[in-house]
């Protein structure tokens, strides 16, 4: 199923933050991950996610540091802070009041 | 990384899009390698799932999204920098062209500047005194620059003189080369040789800035008969204290300028 953008746009941080919690990844680890737990509902392009990953770096939720591969090649590898974990934290208890705000709504919403 | 050269071309194109409004080259190599790394691991993952080559480079460019739309999710990610770099450069532009500061430390100078024939502007430095000399209309004239930071109030709490109006000295057709020997730079004193004077006229209506060490400095100055001196605190003509107050006396009602009749040529 595909999932209108809008949706997601104000969620992506916290997606991507969440990602990070479970250790240090790089951008295409993210993407896959991203794609395999959610399913393939999530299906974020490279082009959508190195912002989010730059914002949030200049933010100080995650730092980035580059990691040679087996294969020679430098990775840039992106780890969540001590202040992104407490970002996390927040934008996780700000989703779910919101969603189950969302969810209360549309099950009540036919109250009539 | 062998890929295609066409897909290669169409990798860049996309870059090139996506980090138009990145100005900083740091960042901008930072970001191009991710997206080529990316843009790799995409193609080797493709690869292993066995498409062919030209297959997992079109699915690893398609992975990349829209250029234009990752280029405006920069531009908001990295636009306070950059007006910040753009405001810091049209303020050095603007501090480049600002006047700065042209009073010297030892010595005096001047320079001549032609501009039309008819228009000649000197500009002249004395240790403790910014002055600038200019000439307009075949008469030469001198305009003092202001110390912003001085109190002009309190230095001249009646205010004798017209703030950025002009000292002139000059005959007409006479245009005066401050090199020519009527400076003594020893004691830093400027001295125009008597019959230079008396064929010149100067006046002055400028606000002179006597926060600075005056110590050794004097101007020459005068308008028509009436003449008129700055000395310098160690001048034999007058102290420093001399000089303040012949700017801070008040001006009589009919009184233009402020006068100082004593002149070299008399003591001498």
């Amino acid at each position: 199923m595909k999932i209108d953008k809008s949706l997601l746009s104000g969620s992506t941080s916290l997606l991507v933050l969440s990602l990070l919690k479970s250790g240090d990844k790089y951008g295409y680890e993210m993407i896959t991950l991203l794609e395999a737990v959610s399913n393939e509902v999530f299906q974020m392009k490279e082009g959508t996610l190195y912002p989010i990953l730059h914002n949030l770096e200049k933010k100080g939720y995650v730092k980035a540091y580059n990691q040679q591969t087996d294969k020679g090649r430098s990775r840039r590898y992106y780890h969540l802070t001590d202040k992104g974990a407490a970002q996390l934290i927040e934008e996780k208890s700000q989703w779910e009041v919101f969603s189950g705000a969302v969810n209360t709504v549309l099950h009540c919403g036919g109250l009539a | 990384m062998n890929v295609h050269y066409a897909t290669n071309i169409r990798l860049r194109a996309w870059i090139h899009v996506a980090l138009r409004p990145i100005r900083f080259p740091l960042t901008r190599r930072t970001l191009r390698r991710e997206f080529s790394d990316h843009f790799e691991d995409c193609r080797d993952a493709m690869l292993d799932r066995g498409l062919s080559e030209r297959d997992a480079d079109e699915k690893a460019l398609e992975s990349l999204g829209n250029a234009s739309q990752t280029a405006k999710l920069l531009r908001l990610v990295y636009r306070p920098r950059i007006y910040a770099v753009r405001a810091a450069i049209i303020l050095l532009v603007l501090l480049l062209r600002l006047p700065w500061p042209t009073h010297i430390t030892q010595q005096m100078y001047g320079r001549v500047y032609e501009y039309d024939g008819t228009v000649t502007e000197i500009r002249f430095a004395v240790k403790g005194w910014k002055l600038d000399y200019l000439v307009r209309d075949d008469k030469l004239k001198l305009e003092v620059i202001w110390d912003e930071s001085v109190d002009q109030e309190a230095l001249f709490p009646q205010p004798l003189l017209t703030p950025h109006e002009v000292l002139g000295y000059g005959t007409p057709g006479l245009y005066w080369d401050l090199n020519l020997g009527y400076w003594n730079m020893g004691f830093g004193e400027w001295v125009p040789s008597p019959d230079l004077f008396e064929k010149s006229y100067l006046f002055l209506r400028g606000n002179l800035d006597l926060s600075y060490d005056c110590q050794s400095c004097m101007i020459t100055c005068g308008y028509g008969d009436c003449r008129w001196y700055i000395l310098a605190a160690d001048s034999p003509y007058a102290d420093e204290a001399q000089l303040r107050s012949l700017f801070l006396q008040p001006l009589k009602s009919d009184q233009k300028y402020v006068e100082y009749w004593r002149t070299p040529w008399d003591e001498r």
